[in-house]
């Protein structure tokens, strides 16, 4: 069995939920993925309606990024992105009164939906990859091939984060209308909601409601890290592996709480300009999953739900402790594909040791490379050709495992970038 | 607030320490300590043939390895490093100097000299370690490297003082290790002859037969074994291709011989498999890391082992095989990637098959013609009659070449053998020499068979004793009748 089983940490925030909806400032990160170049659709001093769309991507997929609130633009100021980045936003002064453009009509059966209405409702609405991929989701629809299976990712294997599970318990009923929904539109077989086997509430939230659905099967996972990973999780429920994308194998992997999304798209109308994230870890006093509008300062969402027990010697991580990212401080913006803050006591640096070739890393892999013997060649193209390091899904597991306390994943992501170097081939695969 | 904004993830970590993994390696070693303490040191004693000292003997012996290594790695830390105080003491931590002292300790004889131990120690030390840049750089298990030196400088001296016999086997079985007996009988011997002389094949399992120091319980290596798996601390495929490809191919060729089940299982009991598999073979600085590579280690291993105790003069063959696998880890881990598409495993797979069939029909072949024809390392050269007495001018195959000998019989009975040339190793010849060897086959001419050989000299006693047997046999076709 591929993964191993890692503490969750998950009980800190596991069954709480609050909303925060009351932010004087919203701010929007002009940045899609790694995509820094944007249309900026609004300027200084314009009024803008919640909903409303204030900038979008130049490249060929055409990202809207839409105003969470209603209120005046004040201009634009640096913020920072939970990629660890100052990025440039539009910064919106909330003026509380919620005022949407026009009021259209709630959609009584989603299933209704042509195909191209579908796809261009989830490309209006901006509907992104809300695991932490943040891939625009309507282009996974956009295939010429035959889907056979939709697999809903409920796993949330990185340790703390419990958004998913939050949502996944509150809005059991409409997702699985979404995923009938979808059924329906594009004829799919069937659809296959992949849960952990320990996450008793979710499963049984799914359960109650999941008996009118013949089409849709909840299968439990093992608790075992990286399980939520896109290609593990496809050969664990589906049985098949595939080369590059999933689709290769007629298989379409969504995140749950992106199938949330997808529902309030298509049936409110409703773009993403909302989501659940877990603020949580060693030093928040009182861990919660909270409701916020993308652009949010998580700082305030902080002061909201209690703040932290103390701001000195602390790491506030963008994701979780596994493949996170450091931030400076706690002063982030929500984006859709941010799922969770964790803030952990400042650990004291681990020394490298010398590596014992134990081979562990080997063991863990759940990509099955061999991650020391990448560490041993990763400035050495040729050695490198044979060792599949684009395989790796950077999860951190060798890492984790090191008895010798290397940092692995960060060999072989140098490994990726030595690879990449004069070989623009190489960043597609 | 300072600026953690760099810092690496993962922020989540195992327990896992190097320095777990070691002393759970030392925790899987103390019951081993302990049987060694009372196979070498309590039984001779309750039997009144070792003092006080001797009770205590192995244990004293056993501290001396990890001992001087860690003095060893102390002085070179400390003058050849320039390593102070702390830097010292992290060092020392971080470079467990105590194991391959240890594991030395545990694979040498008991008959060992002091000296000749912390020669060895010292060897494994620096030869085997040091040199190569200390922990997680060697290229070969220190251990080994030690036992390596130890043997192939010292065997005469070890075997002059006992061997690898304690003081209790030298008083009841005075055998060799069962492999050097292996070595002393004609061909592929029996039930009788292999595993008789030391109780039953039980005997082999628990270690109470003669060998190193540490490595003759195959029952408290298994122990080890599956406390070292259950610990994630070794890899485990190593030990089980290992043993199971030497079970597999002795399996082979006793039964092209005819012989039953118990002779595989006499094979891998015997020689230290089991400890050299367990914990030699297994030594993660000096073994492939994946899953592929273990398996085909552990395969290779096996076959280098049968093919050193089969067709050549040297009857043990763990220690050679860990040390040649240790040499091409680096190949092994190739093909264990190669291993990864599934058309190339197909042709790998195969070509491992071929090896071993071709190993075991080779092996299995060397006795079959045992007792038909002659022996054709035997040659007479000329007879002479003289009076009442036929003097042979024979030769056998010894271990430098014909060892010529002039052997006179007289009433039927041999009454004089004379080397005339022979081309021996000095040292071994002289361990002939000094135990009478040729007057006890004079004596012995009846019962030949059952002599013993001069342990330590194995070779060049067996190629005497056949010679007497040869020539008695060739005077009894051409006079008896």
């Amino acid at each position: 069995m591929k993964g191993i089983k890692i503490s969750s940490h998950k009980n800190l925030s596991e069954n709480t939920f609050t909303i925060y909806n009351k932010p004087k400032y919203i701010y929007i990160p002009l940045i899609v993925g790694t995509d820094t170049d944007l249309t900026v659709l609004v300027k200084k001093d314009d009024y803008v309606c919640k909903g409303e769309m204030v900038a979008r991507s130049k490249g060929k997929f055409s990202i809207p990024l839409h105003a969470s609130v209603s209120g005046t633009v004040i201009g634009f100021e640096d913020k920072l992105y939970h990629n660890g980045t100052m990025i440039k936003s539009i910064v919106i002064e909330n003026d509380f009164k919620e005022r949407i453009e026009e009021k259209q009509n709630n959609v009584n059966t989603i299933s209704s939906y042509s195909k191209e209405e579908f796809l261009e409702t989830l490309k209006n609405a901006g509907i992104l990859g809300m695991g932490g991929a943040g891939f625009p989701t309507y282009i996974k629809y956009e295939t010429n091939g035959p889907i056979k299976t939709l697999v809903i990712n409920a796993v949330e294997c990185e340790p703390y984060i419990t958004a998913d599970d939050s949502l996944g318990v509150q809005k059991a009923g409409e997702i699985l209308e979404t995923i009938d929904a979808i059924l329906e539109i594009f004829h799919i077989e069937k659809a296959i909601i992949a849960v952990k086997k320990n996450h008793k509430k979710l499963i049984h939230a799914f359960q109650k409601n999941i008996g009118t659905y013949v089409k849709i099967e909840l299968k439990m996972v093992p608790d075992r890290y990286p399980m939520g990973w896109e290609r593990l999780l496809v050969e664990t429920v589906t049985g098949k592996t595939y080369q590059n994308l999933p689709i290769e194998v007629g298989v379409v992997v969504n995140n749950v709480s992106t199938i949330y999304a997808i529902y309030e798209a298509l049936k409110y109308h409703k773009p993403l300009i909302e989501r659940i994230v877990t603020i949580t870890g060693d030093m928040i006093k009182h861990p919660t999953n909270v409701l916020v509008k993308v652009g949010t300062s998580i700082h305030e969402v902080i002061e909201f739900i209690g703040g932290m027990k103390r701001n000195k010697d602390i790491i506030c991580i963008a994701g979780g402790p596994m493949m996170g990212v450091t931030l400076p401080n706690d002063e982030v913006i929500v984006t859709a594909d941010m799922n969770a803050l964790v803030v952990l006591k400042q650990q004291e640096e681990e020394i490298e040791h010398t590596c014992m070739r134990c081979g562990k890393c080997v063991q863990v892999c759940p990509a099955q490379i061999e991650p020391v013997l990448i560490k041993d060649a990763y400035q050495e193209k040729e050695a490198l050709k044979t060792l599949n390091v684009n395989r790796c899904c950077e999860c951190g597991l060798c890492s984790y495992i090191c008895p010798a306390k290397i940092k692995v994943r960060e060999y072989v992501r140098k490994a990726k970038e030595t690879l990449r170097k004069d070989d623009p081939n190489e960043r597609l695969s | 607030m300072k600026d953690y904004h760099n810092l690496i993830g993962p922020f989540q970590k195992s327990k896992n320490k190097t320095s777990t993994m070691m002393k759970h390696v030392l925790i899987a070693l103390i019951p081993i300590i302990i049987f060694s303490f009372y196979k070498n040191g309590i039984v001779p004693y309750q039997h009144h043939l070792v003092d006080i000292w001797g009770l205590w003997y192995p244990i004293i012996f056993i501290a001396i390895g990890p001992i001087v290594t860690c003095l060893v790695e102390l002085i070179a830390a400390r003058f050849f490093l320039h390593k102070k105080n702390n830097d010292l003491k992290d060092y020392m931590q971080h470079s467990y100097a105590i194991l391959p002292g240890l594991f030395l300790s545990l694979i040498l004889p008991i008959h060992t000299p002091i000296s000749v131990l912390i020669f060895g120690v010292c060897m494994a030390t620096i030869i085997g370690k040091l040199v190569y840049g200390g922990f997680g750089n060697n290229i070969f298990n220190p251990a080994l490297i030690g036992r390596l030196f130890v043997i192939t400088t010292y065997a005469t001296v070890i075997a002059s003082k006992g061997g690898y016999l304690n003081s209790y086997e030298l008083d009841t079985i005075s055998k060799a290790t069962p492999l050097s007996n292996v070595s002393t009988i004609e061909g592929i011997g029996s039930y009788e002859t292999l595993v008789s002389p030391y109780g039953n094949l039980w005997n082999f399992f628990t270690g109470m037969i003669p060998g190193a120091v540490g490595e003759t319980s195959a029952l408290l290596c298994l122990v080890a074994f599956f406390y070292l798996t259950f610990q994630k601390v070794i890899k485990w495929r190593i030990p089980v291709f290992y043993i199971g490809t030497v079970w597999i191919l002795t399996m082979l060729i006793g039964w092209l011989n005819g012989l039953g089940i118990w002779y595989p299982t006499f094979q891998i009991l015997s020689g230290g498999l089991f400890f050299g598999a367990i914990f030699m073979a297994t030594d993660p600085v000096t073994s492939p890391v994946s899953k592929n590579a273990q398996i085909l280690d552990g395969i290779f291993l096996g076959i280098l082992t049968v093919v050193f105790r089969y067709f050549t003069s040297y009857p043990e063959g763990v220690l050679t095989s860990i040390l040649t696998m240790n040499m091409l880890v680096f190949v092994v881990e190739k093909i264990g990637l190669q291993c990864k598409q599934k058309d190339k495993r197909l042709v790998i797979i195969a070509v491992i098959l071929v090896i071993m069939g071709f190993v075991a029909y080779q092996a299995g072949r060397l006795y079959q013609n045992h007792g038909e024809s002659k022996d054709s390392n035997f040659e007479v050269i000329n007879v002479k009659k003289v009076e009442n007495q036929v003097i042979y001018t024979v030769s056998q195959k010894g271990n430098g070449g014909p060892i010529t000998c002039e052997v006179t019989i007289q009433n039927d009975k041999i009454i004089k053998i004379e080397v005339i040339d022979h081309n021996e190793t000095p040292n071994y010849y002289g361990l002939v020499e000094n135990q009478h060897y040729i007057e006890q086959l004079i004596k012995e001419q009846d019962n030949l068979s059952e002599l013993d050989t001069v342990s330590g000299a194995t070779i060049s006693s067996t190629a005497l004793k056949k010679l007497a047997i040869n020539t008695l046999q060739e005077y009894e076709e051409s006079y008896e009748k």
